[in-house]
């Protein structure tokens, strides 16, 4: 079974959302869908399945939707229609209490502007999400010591958050994802705040660590180079709509379309430029 | 100005310039009285001589010692209502010929110690009320173990012959000597009291609206001597024997070039005497119908056609034509006017005179709150209070200069001999802010969380921002009764727009991220609130609290005319009277306490 599945996943962002789902299914252009109705259109029927274990890339141009989409997972954001499978259940329906349980237990996330709390130290926000979720307070630290050592901040655990360099907060971003033990990671453009040594660095830790802990990751980017360094797989996203997902040999190999060749083309230049 | 503009000037001017010329071609100033008899007076005369003599006519506002000085510089020409015998300022002036006592505006004048009528139980003399059970009956609210007198507000003569006596009669440790801050907020807390049917003891006088409208008995007291009125006058007399005032000399007050320039209206005003039960019912009328004094002054210009015809001049007379004066039709361009005037002033009577005891049994509630705090300040030794705020200082700030400052400045309070009105005013601060901060805090939370709400409340923060504090004051003092309790209601109205406008703004400007990050943690909305936003929001909360203290500061003084007592009542005495020093020091002590306050708050405000 897979881990996640989007089905028919349709968002709008506007007042009148559900009255524009049927030119949505009809296959009504953006524009005339935001002319008619005031709605912006996120995501138009997205269909996609991520494993268990795999690192799933999702990449695409600015406002392509890829932040809507992972946002979806842990409803951060509520779809317009379509479903959202996580080990086969859908969470679309889930009251407060249920979607707040899992949160909890199921998923994590790592923000692009790394959502740390500037008033709390760096232990303290690692621990952030044990203790919401009313875990023991001397265990938490102990588990949030764990984190902070196996990301490589030992030392830091009394740091407040203004007082590190970008990479060390993700650090500390990171910990906290994965200090709550969930099988699905969120990573929303995680590494894009930072500079091209540190953000190798970074990817150096999360396959690290993924070769142990085997999560099933969800990772957004724009950059191809990034996708097919962590990829498993790679989803291109245009418009609200995916327009190939790949291997990123599948990807490199075989583009879909004009869109997904003018992002590989891309690639190939900068790495005839560096090498 | 060019030879050509001045004649063109003179050209269009040149009807009113000669008229003005029977008037010594300048204004005639009148004194702005603020009692209800001497704004009558004035209007009627002033409607007297710009009609009948074709003089213009202004009238300057200011409390009676500053009008009375400016008659003896010339600034003001005519005072309409003029305790001769009780003002030292004017003495003074009529001894160095600045200024003249002219005719009578009344006789008969009638000036006391007043309870109503309904309270009969015997007393009908000074002498009983230092009887227990009459301290019982006019028991103080603030001080239950002592009976309130209700005195003149201060910069009125009669509040420091008031206060003489007091003393001289024994009553003065018995007696809360209580100053109501200004005129309306007496009139309001006697009409209330007699809407209400309660115990009262009070300073009145005739004429007056008061004494037009509501039933009084005046308390005998011992009778008049020259040598006793004089002491007690007297800021420097022994006060050691109390008698009752003179029959009273009251006269029209003109600067002396007026009278020498103006011959014919120093004769009208020879004449003007009003019949006292003639200025009575005007005066009732006037209150009653909330008419402004033009427009009762017109009334009584249509009705005592003989009356003012046997004042004035023959030539005088003709040229008043009152008949095609309308009254009370206010012209308005507009085609439907509507008044809330009448039902908004009956629904308030019959509020207090109906549910009075309530609004009465909420008000005791708040006194013995803002009590406790009183003695709880009033406890602490001076040095703990001083060393308390220095460590807060510090606290707040971690600075030592600041900690230093704030013991230095607090010290020095006390030694300018200001440290127990700084505590009442620092105890109606602190309680204040402390519901401020009850009420504003949820509210904030709330717009921030609500937009229905926040559409709803912003308007109301308006117009609790900009409606003059004196619109609700004077009816929460009917409600309420003078003193603390509506003082600080004012304070909290007025204090409460930033604490819930900044607390907003706090919680708006969280960052987004922190709260999706809160968020897909699966926190509890209370959880987000109070370990996500409350934290991030804080200097800008902080910012809140401290504009509340702020404005609370500045509210101090409003409090003060409505009769709080503290650095505010200073103030206020100190201008009233003239004493610019005292005025400054409690001024100062004001600044004082405002700089300190302010250095704490935003010290706590800053730190992360
Ligand atoms: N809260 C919102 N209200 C209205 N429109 C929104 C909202 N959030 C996203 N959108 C719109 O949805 C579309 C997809 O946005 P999304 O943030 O998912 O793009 P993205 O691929 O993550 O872009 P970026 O690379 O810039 O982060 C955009 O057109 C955007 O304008
Ligand atoms: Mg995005």
């Amino acid at each position: 079974m897979a881990k996640i599945e989007l089905h028919k996943l349709t968002k709008l962002f506007g007042a009148q959302e559900a009255e524009a789902v049927p030119m949505v299914e009809q296959g009504a252009e953006k524009q005339a869908i935001l002319a008619k109705t005031g709605c912006s259109l996120a995501l138009r029927r997205v269909d996609l399945t991520v494993e268990e274990g795999e690192i799933m890339v999702v990449i695409g141009l600015s406002g392509s939707g890829k932040s809507t989409l992972v946002r979806h997972i842990n409803r951060l954001i509520d779809p317009t229609a379509g479903q959202v499978l996580v080990d086969g259940k859908d969470i679309t329906g889930l009251d407060d209490e249920a979607l707040r349980e899992f949160r909890r237990r199921s998923v994590s996330m790592v923000f692009q502007g790394f959502g740390l709390m500037p008033h709390r130290t760096v232990l303290e926000n690692v621990a952030f999400g044990l203790l919401a979720r009313e875990e023991d307070k001397a265990r938490s630290f102990d588990k949030a010591r764990h984190w902070i050592e196996t990301v490589g901040l030992s030392g830091y655990e009394a740091a407040k958050p203004e007082g590190l360099s970008g990479g060390m907060r993700q650090r500390v971003g990171l910990a906290r994802a994965l200090a709550v033990d969930t099988g699905i990671l969120l990573m929303d453009e995680a590494f894009s705040a930072l500079d091209p040594l540190t953000r190798a660095d970074m990817q150096d830790l999360l396959l690290d660590l993924q070769a142990r802990l085997k999560k099933t990751v969800l990772f957004v980017t724009h950059d191809l180079d990034e996708a097919i360094r962590l990829g498993n797989r790679i989803a291109v996203m245009r418009d609200g709509e995916l327009v190939q997902v790949d291997t990123p040999a599948g990807i490199l190999d075989n583009p879909e379309d004009d869109y997904v060749r003018r992002f590989v083309q891309r690639r190939s230049g900068k790495t005839g430029l560096s090498s | 100005m060019t030879p050509r503009l001045i004649l063109l000037l003179l050209l269009v001017f040149s009807p009113v310039l000669a008229r003005a010329d029977e008037c010594g071609g300048r204004t005639i100033m009148f004194a702005g009285l603020n009692w209800e008899s001497g704004e009558f007076i004035t209007a009627v005369l002033r409607a007297l001589i710009e009609k009948g003599y074709g003089c213009r006519t202004d009238s300057i506002p200011g409390n009676t010692i500053t009008l009375e000085q400016a008659v003896a510089n010339d600034d003001v020409q005519l005072f309409a209502e003029e305790w001769v015998s009780r003002s030292d300022v004017w003495k003074k002036a009529v001894a160095a010929g600045q200024a003249k006592a002219v005719g009578h505006p009344f006789t008969g004048a009638a000036e006391g110690w007043y309870v109503p009528d309904y309270l009969a139980a015997g007393l009908h003399s000074v002498e009983q009320l230092r009887e227990p059970r009459y301290v019982a009956l006019f028991k103080d609210p603030e001080q239950p173990d002592r009976g309130r007198f209700l005195n003149c507000p201060s910069g009125w003569t009669c509040e420091a012959v008031n206060s003489a006596k007091l003393h001289a009669y024994g009553l003065d440790g018995v007696y809360v000597d209580f100053r109501p801050g200004t005129g309306p907020a007496m009139d309001a807390a006697i009409t209330a009291a007699y809407l209400q049917r309660r115990p009262l003891l009070f300073y009145s006088w005739s004429p007056s609206p008061i004494a037009g409208r509501l039933k009084l008995v005046r308390l005998d007291e011992p009778p008049y001597t020259p040598e006793c009125w004089e002491d007690l006058t007297s800021a420097k007399g022994s006060h050691q024997k109390g008698c009752a005032a003179p029959e009273a000399d009251v006269a029209y007050g003109v600067s002396a070039p007026f009278a020498e320039q103006a011959p014919e209206l120093v004769a009208l005003l020879e004449k003007a005497t009003f019949p006292l039960d003639t200025l009575n019912q005007a005066l009732a009328a006037m209150a009653e119908r909330k008419r402004s004094p033009e427009a009762q002054a017109q009334e009584f210009l249509k009705e005592h056609g003989e009356l003012w015809r046997s004042w004035v001049s023959p030539e005088a007379a003709q040229r008043i034509d009152v008949a095609g004066t309308t009254l009370e039709t206010r012209t308005s361009a507009f085609p439907w006017v509507v008044s809330i005037r009448g039902p908004v002033n009956d629904g308030l009577e019959k509020l207090v005179r109906d549910h009075g005891s309530a609004f009465r049994s909420i008000a005791r509630a708040g006194l013995a709150l803002i009590g406790l705090v009183d003695r709880g300040l009033a406890a602490l030794p001076w040095w703990l209070l001083v060393a308390a705020f220095a460590g807060l200082a510090w606290a707040g700030s971690r600075r030592p200069v600041l900690a230093l400052a704030v013991a230095l400045l607090m010290t020095g309070l006390g030694v300018l001999g200001l440290w127990e009105l700084m505590l009442q005013t620092l105890s109606l601060m602190l309680l204040s802010t402390a519901i401020t901060l009850l009420i504003g805090l949820p509210a904030g939370i709330l717009c921030a969380k609500r937009r229905g709400v926040k559409a709803l409340v912003l308007p109301v923060l308006d117009a609790m921002q900009t409606m003059p504090s004196f619109v609700y004051l004077i009816p929460a003092l009917m409600l309420f009764g003078l003193g603390k309790v509506p003082a600080m209601l004012a304070t909290i109205v007025y204090s409460l727009p930033p604490m819930i406008r900044l607390t907003t703004l706090g919680i708006e400007q969280v960052d987004p991220e922190i709260r999706e990050a809160a968020a897909s943690f699966g926190v509890t909305p209370f959880r987000m609130l109070v370990s996500v936003e409350l934290p991030l929001a804080r200097p800008t909360v902080m910012a809140g609290v401290n504009q509340a203290i702020m404005l609370a500061l500045s509210m101090v003084v409003v409090a003060s005319m409505i009769g709080a007592r503290g650095l505010g009542e200073q103030v206020l005495n100190g201008i009233q009277t003239l004493d610019i020093g005292q005025g400054l020091e409690a001024g100062i002590g004001i600044v004082v306490l405002a700089f300190v306050l302010d250095r704490i708050t935003q010290g706590f405000g800053r730190r992360g």
